[in-house]
């Protein structure tokens, strides 16, 4: 499936969700819309007495990933599409009926969304070869803090929050803004998402 | 039939009551079909006889 792109990407877009050692999940087929509100790197100003302006960085903010997507299951309990959020904050099922309780758990998990006009793509995850173009946004390491449905213009919608912290505890990136252009090389595919291999 | 599970996940998964650790493998009576594991069948072998404390007729 590809985007429309002429002179913007439009209309469709891929969406992969990973849990870690997990295969990537495809969402874009229940997902309406995605906005990717990348972390600032903000800075304070100090007047000084002079008039001058002194420039004093704070470390950059969290990126946050908000999905409104129409699922019909609570969790996915098998296979490679994505049909349900419930299971990304808690325990997730692998078995039908699914029964998830709240629970403690924290889960790392990582999101990947891509525009492309490759019209055969079908996973956000996946390489782009020369001769087509693409821009992906991947986030590792993050959580799934928020899963809140909506039955409010009665339909089942749910508005789903990603966030991750633009470092881990080793300053190593958590997340990539990815793009090819159509004479560009082959944008690779992600590596699956492990505890050493972010992408 | 037993089947050894491993959880092939680095999260927490659920199958019926059984919750699974990252990477944790347990012997099961039910074959989960879930991508989620790695399932293999354990080879059952059949429990040595007990000795017993019988006299032996002579």
């Amino acid at each position: 499936m590809s985007s429309q792109f002429d002179g913007a990407w439009s209309e469709t877009a891929l969406v992969g969700i990973a849990a870690q050692s997990g295969s990537d999940m495809a969402f874009q087929a229940i997902t309406e819309t995605v906005d990717i509100d990348i972390g600032d790197k903000d800075f304070d100003v100090i007047a000084t007495l002079g008039g001058g302006r002194l420039v004093k960085f704070t470390p950059q903010e969290p990126t946050t990933i908000t999905l409104e997507a129409y699922p019909v299951e609570a969790g996915t309990d098998s296979g490679t599409t994505g049909l349900g959020f419930f299971d990304l904050i808690n325990t997730t099922s692998a078995s039908q009926p699914q029964d998830l309780d709240v629970d403690r758990t924290r889960s790392k998990y990582r999101i990947a969304i891509m525009w492309t006009n490759l019209s055969t793509a079908t996973t956000a995850n996946e390489a782009i070869g020369t001769n087509n173009a693409a821009l992906r946004v991947v986030a590792a390491d993050g959580y799934f803090t928020s899963v809140k449905p909506s039955f409010t213009d009665g339909v089942l919608k749910f508005t789903v929050t990603y966030k991750v912290p633009p470092f881990d505890s080793s300053g190593t990136a958590n997340v990539a803004i990815q793009s090819t252009d159509i004479a560009g090389a082959t944008l690779t595919a992600l590596a699956s998402y492990t505890s050493a291999a972010k992408w | 039939m037993k089947y050894r599970v491993t959880n092939k996940l680095g999260i927490h998964v659920k199958f019926g009551d059984t919750i699974f650790q990252p990477h944790e493998t347990k012997v099961l009576e039910e074959k989960p079909t879930s991508d989620k594991f790695i399932v293999e069948m354990t080879e059952e072998k059949e429990e040595p006889k007990k000795k017993t404390n019988e006299r032996r007729d002579k």
